[in-house]
């Protein structure tokens, strides 16, 4: 191999001492491997050029940028002064919707009246839906007393025209005729003056409302647990600093309210699980139980027990089913302890909870 | 490469076949006349272009053998560079800049024309035996210094490309065998290697012409 020859050529090349190099250089000598001065000419002059150009180019951008931004300062100060009207705007916007929030949600807080009404509202619904099923189970008629406002009427009806009324009116067989009952001779003259007197949500009612005096406290009494469940869970889910108490905090006052919305329906519909027909209703809404259907707690109650004692309607369906399952003794003693409260309650004779004669 | 070794390094060696610039006083290198011809000044750039015709048109020349090919070769790399000048940053010798343009459109002509190339080269070896023929006539004894010339020029014609541009670029930018390699995209043995050969081939062009030579061939 020429290796070791090859290489010492290329040292020697690489140290500038090879002939190789000399004669290269000789070529240069040729008047024929010099650039044509023509060609120089061109390319200078596009030297020149470019940078002409160049120097042209930022003149008309600068020019150019000055006008946008002149432009855009023209139209800087109007574009402020509208946004700032618009952020005004929105904050007062906002701060007078919160007020009327609060003008709207602070006043219902303390007194229980408007979700009373409202619970009674949904109550009448499911009444109205139920009422089939119940037509026989002559219930009292608070719920759908609920409707009436509070004291318009004085509290004038005597219990003694009621349960004459009561006595009177048969126990409805039909629905038809329960539609009838209310206009026919047994409705007592004072009945009529008070319905005469009530508010024209009276008019579309057939039903008198000369127990609406003593219909406020019902719905207090029956609203109260409903108002304490919402109360308990908003306790348990939001700080312990109590809102009403509170001066007034918007956001806590619509979260409240709206609990107190979503969960009114469920609340009325345990507390009222089977409403009764509105015609008994009617019947019955002269029962003037003013003391009877809101009963308090006894002091030696259970709570559940208590919670049972407020509603009669309940409480029978519960000696029913006492007497169903075979525990007489025990559906004697609650029927015995039901009539000492609700001596007047308006229960038919071959109520189921009577048991036997 | 750092730009200050490139800086520093940027000045190219004489240029044989132009008269060489006066010596100025303070010596600007390549980068810092591109730079100058970058922020506006034309002058920067004749005195960058005077440095490099030159070495340039003679690689081009070499490369494509042909002038008109040359001409328009060499205005093409020029125009790339003033083009580029509103991008140049000193990352490297200018020489290798440079270079490197010019030897990506010398490649990029050969793909253009491949078949003409090759024709070409059948003109080059046409041309050399007309030089041989007129050698020839001559007697032995008259070989002239424009005969060894002659020969070593189409010895050089003939080399292959690759070959030819490694050993064109080492003789006319004086570049290292490593830059060489980073000019044409390959491994400094690679070029070390194609210019081992070139020169092999050019030392066999010139004992051709030595008296030794002849009287060994002779009995």
């Amino acid at each position: 191999m020429s290796e070791p020859i090859d290489d010492k050529a290329l040292d020697e090349y690489l140290s500038g001492r090879s002939q190789i190099s000399q004669r290269y250089r000789a070529l240069a000598d040729d008047a024929r491997e010099i650039v044509p001065p023509e060609l120089d000419r061109r390319i200078l002059a596009q030297a020149r050029d470019a940078v002409a150009q160049a120097e042209a180019v930022p003149a008309d951008e600068l020019t150019r940028l000055r006008t946008k931004r002149r432009r855009l300062m023209q139209w800087g100060v109007p574009a402020a002064l509208a946004a700032s009207a618009v952020l005004v705007i929105s904050i007062v916007i906002r701060s007078g919707v919160q007020h009327e929030v609060q003008a709207v949600q602070e006043p219902p807080l303390p007194t229980v009246a408007a979700p009373s009404a409202s619970a009674a509202e949904l109550a009448k619904r499911q009444s109205e839906a139920t009422v089939q099923d119940d037509i026989v189970s002559m219930a009292p008629p608070q719920n759908a007393v609920t409707e009436f406002p509070p004291p318009a009427a004085p509290p004038a009806v005597s219990a003694k025209e009621a349960s004459s009324a009561r006595r009177v009116a048969p126990p409805p067989p039909a629905p038809a005729p329960l539609q009838e009952a209310p206009q026919s001779e047994q409705r007592p003259a004072s009945a009529e003056r008070a319905a005469a007197d009530a508010s024209p949500a009276h008019v579309s009612s057939p039903y008198s409302p000369p127990a609406a005096p003593s219909q406020e406290p019902a719905s207090v009494a029956k609203a109260a647990p409903i108002r304490q469940r919402i109360e308990q869970r908003a306790a348990a889910a939001a700080p312990p600093a109590s809102s009403r108490q509170a001066p007034y905090e918007p956001a806590a006052a619509e979260a409240r309210v709206e609990s107190e919305r979503e969960n009114l329906p469920q609340a009325a519909a345990a507390s009222a699980p089977r409403q009764p027909p509105p015609a008994v209703a009617g019947n019955a809404s002269n029962v003037p139980e003013s003391g009877a259907v809101a009963s308090p707690q006894l002091p030696g109650e259970k709570p559940e027990s208590a919670d049972l004692h407020r509603d009669p309607q309940r409480w029978l369906e519960h000696i029913r089913e006492l007497r169903k399952n075979g525990k007489s003794a025990e559906a004697d003693n609650d029927w015995k302890e039901f009539r000492a409260r609700y001596p007047d309650y308006p229960v038919t004779e071959t109520d189921a909870a009577r048991g036997k004669p | 490469m750092t730009a200050s070794a490139a800086v520093g390094v940027a000045i190219p060696g004489p240029d044989p076949g132009v008269a060489a610039p006066a010596p100025a006083a303070v010596v600007e290198t390549d980068a810092a006349l591109m730079l100058r011809y970058r922020d506006g000044d034309a002058r920067a750039f004749e005195v960058l272009y005077e440095r490099h015709k030159g070495a340039l048109y003679r690689y081009l020349l070499r490369m494509c053998r042909h002038q008109e090919t040359a001409n328009d070769l060499f205005q093409e790399v020029w125009s790339k560079v003033i083009a580029s000048r509103e991008r140049y940053e000193v990352r490297a010798q200018f020489n290798t800049f440079l270079f490197r343009i010019a030897h990506n459109c010398a490649v990029d002509h050969f793909r253009r024309v491949g078949r003409q190339h090759a024709e070409r080269t059948d003109d080059v070896t046409q041309l050399e035996d007309q030089l041989a023929g007129a050698e020839s006539e001559r007697p032995e004894a008259q070989l002239s210094e424009w005969q060894v010339r002659d020969s070593f020029r189409q010895a050089l014609l003939q080399l292959p490309a690759k070959q030819r541009d490694v050993f064109v670029l080492y003789e006319e930018t004086g570049l290292s065998l490593e830059e060489i390699g980073n000019v044409t995209g390959v491994a400094m043995e690679t070029a070390k290697s194609r210019l081992r050969y070139a020169l092999n081939k050019l030392r066999a062009a010139l004992q051709q012409h030595r008296p030794g030579r002849i009287e060994q061939v002779e009995p």
